[in-house]
Order: structure tokens, then sequence, then C-alpha cells
């Protein structure tokens, strides 16, 4: 199924991309509604000064778009032009403290010099977070973040 | 853009993203055709009918936007985004809303801004 390949050809560029760029978190999800796949990139703090990164990602969905066409995959930055939902799952990111209590809570602190007014990641420190029901990780050692 | 808005004020929303979307496309093909940077004539484009042509008039028009490359990236997902919302509108049972249609159409106008931005207002 062309789904099935779609995802697997994202995912195998996400493991990429997020092993070359280690401050990248990737947010995606399948939309049932549009029938297309949505990914979304973060921080544009970094995104903005990798030349590299930015052209790999061109080069990638022109990629996409040419194999697939109407079914290929939609891109965005910080969910500036669309939203995914909270069972979006999220690959990657840089590591930064977190300690997971036996509990039902998870702590979290990140420390962010700077606020976009699309993100979506917390640009707050924050001591305690519920973790989200559907919220899943790909990589066991990525951090938790809590949605803004 | 002026049809998009007219259909918008008669509450046909859905029919209303199709011109949003072809506002751009019409767009991109103009100034492929008008700019001094290597232009593409209406007949070499329309020569490009057999494989995705929205896409070919997409590319060219990425190629000569000599801008960073998140640039670029931001203005192509734009455009696409857009296209995938005309394909709805025009061949799914998707009904647009009126927020869903201004937004389309909002994102239209500052597709076309940024065209006449790094094209020059020809």
């Amino acid at each position: 199924m062309i789904k099935d390949t779609i995802e697997q050809q994202l995912r195998e560029w996400f493991t990429q991309m997020t092993n070359q760029y280690r401050w990248l978190r990737i947010k995606f999800e399948f939309n049932e509604n549009r029938d297309v796949f949505m990914v979304s990139f973060a921080p544009t703090s970094k995104i903005e000064l990798s030349d590299e990164f930015n052209l790999a990602a061109l080069k990638f969905a022109d990629d996409m778009n040419a194999r697939f066409g109407n079914n290929a995959p939609l891109f965005t930055d910080e969910e500036l032009l669309f939203k995914l939902s909270d069972n979006a799952e999220v690959i990657g990111g840089e590591r930064t403290f977190s300690t997971i209590s036996p509990l039902r809570y998870s702590t979290a602190v990140s420390v962010k010099t700077h606020r976009s007014n699309y993100s979506w990641v917390s640009t707050q420190s924050c001591t305690t977070s519920p973790i989200k029901k559907n919220f899943k990780q790909s990589q066991s050692d990525s951090c938790f973040f809590v949605a803004a | 853009m002026e049809s998009a808005q007219i259909l918008i004020d008669k509450k046909q929303y859905t029919c209303s993203v199709h011109c949003s979307y072809y506002a751009v496309f019409q767009y991109m093909k103009y100034m492929l055709a008008s700019t001094n940077s290597n232009p593409i004539s209406f007949t070499e484009q329309n020569s490009h009918n057999g494989e995705d042509s929205h896409e070919y008039i997409l590319n060219e028009t990425k190629n000569r936007i000599n801008q960073p490359y998140k640039i670029i990236r931001n203005f192509s997902e734009a455009v696409r985004i857009l296209k995938k919302n005309r394909v709805e509108a025009d061949y799914q049972q998707k009904e647009f809303t009126d927020l869903e249609c201004l937004d389309c159409k909002k994102n239209a106008e500052v597709l076309i801004s940024t065209l006449k931005r790094y094209f020059g207002n020809i």
C-alpha cells in the first residue's frame, strides 16, 4: 500500500535527519480525513540557521511529491501552516534534563531563551507535567515536552 | 482573488478554495513567462502537460527565487498545502468552512505577495 511505503520512507528519512541534526524534533501523523501524512519540524530557531537542513528537507519534499503526487506528505515548521493532534508521534530532539517518576507524572525542565509565536513546544521551564494519554515517544532517550 | 472573495461573500466556501489556489498558480505561470531570469514562455510551460504541470511550474518558480533555502521551502510548503486544499475542494466530499476558506484566501494572498517581492511587481 502506498501509505505504508510513504510511512516507511518518512521514518527512514526522519532517522537519518535526527541522527545528523541532534536538535531536530519531528512531529507527524497520518490524517485520516485528509488521507495524507502531515509533518512538522522544530525548532525554527535552529532550522533558520541550517541551510544544510533546509536544502535536505526541500529535496526530500520534492522527491516525495515527484513520486507520490497528491499522496505526498505535507510539511511545515512548528505547525505554522497546519496543526497536528495530540496523537501525533514525536521523534528526535535535544536531550534535556528529565527525571522520570515511577508515578504517573514525569518531570521535565527545558531551558529556552526565545519565544516562538507558533511553537508547540513549551517555552517555559516546568517542573511537573502529566503524561498525555496518547503521547508517544519514538526514542527512549527523548525528552518530554508539554505542548504550548 | 476577486472571484474567491465573491464566492466567499455568497457563502460558496468550497468553490472559493479553487479560485484561491489558481490565483497563485496562474501568478506563478505569469511570473515565469515575464521574468528576466531565464523566462519560460507559456507555450513551453504548456508542453509539460504530460507530467504534473503544477509541480513543474512550482519547481521552476522555486528555481528562480534567489533566497535562502528556508524561504524557498516555506514557499513550496504553502503552495502544496493550498494545492491539497484545492484537490479536496474540487474532487472530494470535503465541505470547507468559512474560516478554512478565508485561511486559504489569506495564504494565497501571502504567496502572491511573496512572488511579487522576489520577482518584482511585473
